[in-house]
């Protein structure tokens, strides 16, 4: 009862002053993010803080976010089970003989791992052991190695199965199937955007090559190779067939990475399945206990109609479609510095929704849009989940690899730009194969 | 972070305490599993009764999965931080480190103290599905509070001790 | 007098029946308080969902009024969806009659008691049927069908009792999972049909008639207590008379709408013949359903209605 205590201003003030000064005192993401809300709960008459405690459950409680953890436990399970080595060697035998020939197979990996994983946090972990120290061996610098994993890292979310299309579907009620099918160029463009950085980096630097595979090898490693490529069909051929929801494939894909571990390629053991298990549910929750604060965070901008209050008066602009679209993109990089893309989505997503309606922009166009640009919010400081992980893998400062990563986004960027004047680029795949989707 | 030689009681409480989560996180991944799976193959065998209460099992199960595991991130580290600051060591890391962890105990002394008011909330309440009493549930944030707590008490002894030059 | 703001919370857009009803009981308010009184609604779950938003009012704090579907109130009242069960009221008139004569006070009074939220007001008012991605228009068609019912008990019983196969998925991934097939049918009012375009998935409309919707207009019983008398006795006045204006336009346009999506070719409704077999098939189990949650009286008299 009463008015607000506080008005919009100062609630915003204090949020993001309090956010990024804990963050300058080396306090963990999720804490300052949660420890911003604070003096508001305890300043403002009709809030309390228990708000924090239940908007985290919220944010837990939630069946749509148990796609994070089977993502990553289908990632520990084809590490430890024999998969990943597999598909390293094939794509070695693809690209190792490029100009940067490592970080090109870091790449590929990720282009592979994307049709199976969902969850960009899932690649970044398991890479980032994988590809670090390597890399640190064959000489490359720390913070390209660093730079290019996280990146790369972000191609989980755009090529399908994605977690943030399963919430944009659900909540904007766009259809899942159509934006799986949306993702599939624009995350293949952009691999082949940062395969292009690489070896730019690479005959600029120097970074090694191996030699190039024969035919026979190429093909071998497909072979071996098969039943782990073959995930992406499941997934996707079982949401067209109707056997599980979005949420459950991420359950199949575990059961599936499983199934090959122990049945096809038996190089599982007890030990690694144990610390399989225990990483998965370690990291998860130090990435979802993010999630969480970041979505009392945002329900805070929400009560105080914040991102309202920023974005009144845009409908009135007139701007035409591309425009909008660039707009859109703006918000979206912007907002993915300091939100979680889900309650991005959630908050930002349904105030851009009319927005794009009014410019004419298609639905699942406009969805690409947005899941492209928060996707690159997952490496953009200060709260980029996947540099976070990696830069914690590699024991370096986020601060150190930040030029690299920039460098690195600017052709990415080039893509976004392409698909936002170009918008078959997301409604070609999904027209062609269902057009009933698009409806 | 790990303490591998764990000194005294209170060390050797913390340490098998966090042994105990450990072993926790692990079966809550374990067990996640399968109320999903049931419920996908219930779909398309009669052998497998359609139960209702997996989705809302499954959820459950993973708001404790986070909250352990946060837990467990705060003994080991490994909550996500931006670094802003030069590669700092010694004295100086060790007061920097003081001063996150007070922000740590704030952080925990909220769970605990509002977390007890959150599992009132939900004391005579029951689950939808399952009909399960809510406390058990909302029981997971005043122990985190307490947990970290510990564990951030924990650090900042190490830490006090390095500034004293004992460390 | 330092003004009263009071925040209200909403899932749906601007044009939704539930939204206009509020708006129309912050106008009665306004008119009936004798004394400015401001109100903030938040739109489009930007609070979160109906079942939060509940849960704050219960709470008596952040949110002071909304409305909330009686199966998000399980938590803390195990009878609270009762109000809204399935099967419950043979059709639109019955359910006239039982709203008309306040059968369902002894539930509020419970919902008050344990949740400390107030039910002032009954809106509600669509019919809700099934939309399958294939027509359904007797018992036997409907044997087995995949169907998404509401995540309480009583709706998963009696839809199996009816012969179907009830799935308990996320709202928010229904449409999804119509469009790939893992569901093949939900039940909605019109009004849900419309705002989630369940139609453009699953364009047969059985009309199974199944349930009739009360989706009370809430409020926190712990703002209430801090308002002055004129404010109170206005938000009881407005909230009686805004569940009626809700209950009207619900139950008019809800006809309406199918009519007009039907005309559009957007969605077919198809008659469903085998209405009286399956109530029957039901009756043991909300029977049972009402011993179980102490709520054989109201049951019993609802039933004796018009009877
Ligand atoms: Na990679
Ligand atoms: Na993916």
């Amino acid at each position: 009862m009463g008015a607000s205590t506080l008005s919009s201003t100062q609630a915003a003030w204090i949020l993001f002053g309090g956010f990024f000064g804990m963050l300058a005192l080396r306090v963990p993401v999720a804490v300052a993010i949660g420890l911003a809300c604070l003096p508001i709960l305890l300043i403002e008459d009709r809030l309390w803080p228990m708000l924090l405690l239940q908007e985290t459950f919220n944010a837990y409680n939630s069946f749509i976010l148990l796609a994070v953890p089977f993502f990553l436990l289908t990632a520990n399970l084809m590490n430890i089970g024999g998969i990943t080595d597999r598909l390293v060697r094939f794509s070695r035998a693809l690209v190792g003989h490029f100009p940067g020939g490592l970080a090109q197979v870091n790449v590929v990996l990720s282009i592979f791992f994307a049709g199976i994983s969902g969850s960009s946090t899932a690649d970044a972990a398991s890479q980032a052991k994988l590809f670090i120290e390597a890399q640190r061996k064959e000489g490359y610098d720390d913070s390209f190695s660093v730079a290019i994993t996280a990146v790369s890292a972000v191609l989980a979310v755009i090529i399908p199965p994605s977690i943030l299309m399963i919430v944009w579907g659900g909540v904007l009620t766009v259809s899942i199937g159509a934006l799986f099918l949306a993702g599939v160029l624009p995350g293949l463009l952009i691999g082949l955007a940062q395969m292009g950085t690489v070896h730019a980096y690479a005959k600029m630097r120097g970074y090694p090559t191996y030699p190039r595979s024969t035919l026979n090898e190429v093909f071998a490693s497909f072979l071996v190779s098969i039943p782990a490529l073959l995930t992406p069909f499941i997934i996707i051929g079982g949401k067209i067939f109707g056997w599980f929801t979005a949420t459950e494939s991420a359950c199949i894909a575990v059961l599936y990475a499983g199934f090959l571990s122990i049945i096809v390629y038996r190089e599982m053991n007890l030990r690694g399945l144990w610390n399989a298990f225990s990483e998965t549910g370690k990291l998860s929750a130090v990435a979802l206990f993010c999630v969480g604060t970041a979505s009392a965070f945002g329900w805070l901008l929400a009560f105080y109609k914040i991102p309202e209050g920023l974005m009144a008066g845009v409908g009135a602009w007139q701007l035409g479609p591309a425009m909008t679209g660039f707009f859109i993109a703006g918000v979206f990089l912007v907002v993915g510095c300091f939100l979680d893309a889900i309650p991005a989505i959630i908050i930002v997503g349904a105030i851009l929704q009319p927005i794009a309606e009014a410019a004419g922009l298609h639905p699942v166009h406009f969805a690409m849009i947005g899941i492209v640009s928060l996707a690159f919010g997952l490496v953009t400081p200060p709260y980029g989940l996947c540099l976070l992980i990696t830069c914690a893998v590699a024991e370096m400062r986020v601060i150190d690899a930040l030029k690299d990563v920039t460098i690195m986004l600017l052709p990415m960027l080039g893509v976004l730009a392409l698909l936002i004047l170009w918008p078959d680029m997301a409604l070609l795949l999904p027209r062609l194969i269902e057009p009933d989707f698009l409806k | 972070m790990a303490h591998h030689q764990p000194r005294g009681a209170f060390r050797r409480a913390t340490f098998l305490y966090s042994r105990f989560l450990d072993v926790l996180v692990v079966l809550t991944v374990v067990i996640l599993i399968i109320p999903v799976t049931l419920q996908i193959f219930a779909r398309f065998t009669e052998l497998i009764p359609r139960y209702i209460w997996t989705e809302e099992a499954a959820r459950f199960l993973l708001v404790w999965m986070i909250m352990i595991g946060a837990m467990i991130g705060v003994r080991e580290g490994s909550h996500f931080i931006v670094d802003l600051f030069p590669s700092a060591t010694g004295k100086f890391k060790a007061a920097l480190d003081l001063v996150a962890n007070v922000f740590m105990l704030i952080f925990g002394a909220v769970f605990l103290w509002y977390g007890i008011e959150f599992t009132e909330f939900a004391w005579f309440r029951i689950s939808e599905l399952a009909e399960l009493p809510l406390w058990t549930i909302h029981i997971a944030w005043p122990i985190a509070g307490f947990s970290w707590l510990l564990f951030t008490g924990e650090h900042m002894w190490d830490s006090i001790q390095v500034l004293r030059g004992r460390g | 007098q330092a003004p009263i703001t009071l925040n209200g919370a909403v899932q749906f857009n601007d044009d939704h029946v539930f939204n206009r009803t509020l708006l129309r009981f912050e106008e009665l308010v306004k008119q009936y308080a004798g004394r400015p009184v401001n109100f903030v609604l938040h739109r489009n779950s930007s609070l979160g969902l109906e079942k939060q938003y509940f849960e704050y009012m219960s709470a008596g704090r952040a949110v002071d009024y909304g409305i909330v579907s009686p199966a998000h109130m399980s938590t803390f009242s195990r009878a609270a969806p009762f109000i809204d069960a399935p099967f419950l009221f043979r059709d639109l008139a019955h359910w006239n009659q039982v709203m008309d004569q306040d059968l369902l006070a002894p539930v509020a009074q419970e919902v008050e008691r344990r949740a400390r939220v107030m039910l002032i007001g009954y809106a509600g008012g669509g019919v809700r049927n099934i939309f399958a991605n294939k027509p359904v228009s007797n018992m036997a068609e409907m044997r087995g069908l995949r169907v998404r019912v509401q995540g309480a008990p009583i709706w998963n019983r009696t839809f199996q009792a009816a012969g179907m196969a009830p799935q308990v998925i996320a709202y928010n991934e229904v449409y999804n999972a119509i469009q790939n097939n893992v569901l093949e049918a939900g039940e909605n009012e019109a009004a849900g049909v419309l705002a989630m375009r369940f139609f453009e998935v699953a364009p047969n409309l059985a009309m199974t008639q199944h349930a009739i919707t009360v989706r009370p207009i809430c409020f926190s019983a712990q703002t209430f207590a801090r308002l002055p008398r004129e404010v109170q006795e206005a938000v009881r006045r407005a909230g009686r008379e805004a569940g009626v204006f809700g209950r009207q336009t619900e139950s008019t346009e809800d006809g309406q709408t199918l009519a007009r999506l039907e005309g559009e070719g957007r969605l077919r409704r198809i008659p469903f013949t085998d209405r009286a077999a399956m109530l029957a098939a039901v009756a043991p189990v909300m029977a049972t359903y009402a011993r179980e949650i102490e709520a054989e009286n109201i049951f019993a008299r609802i039933n004796a209605l018009n009877s």
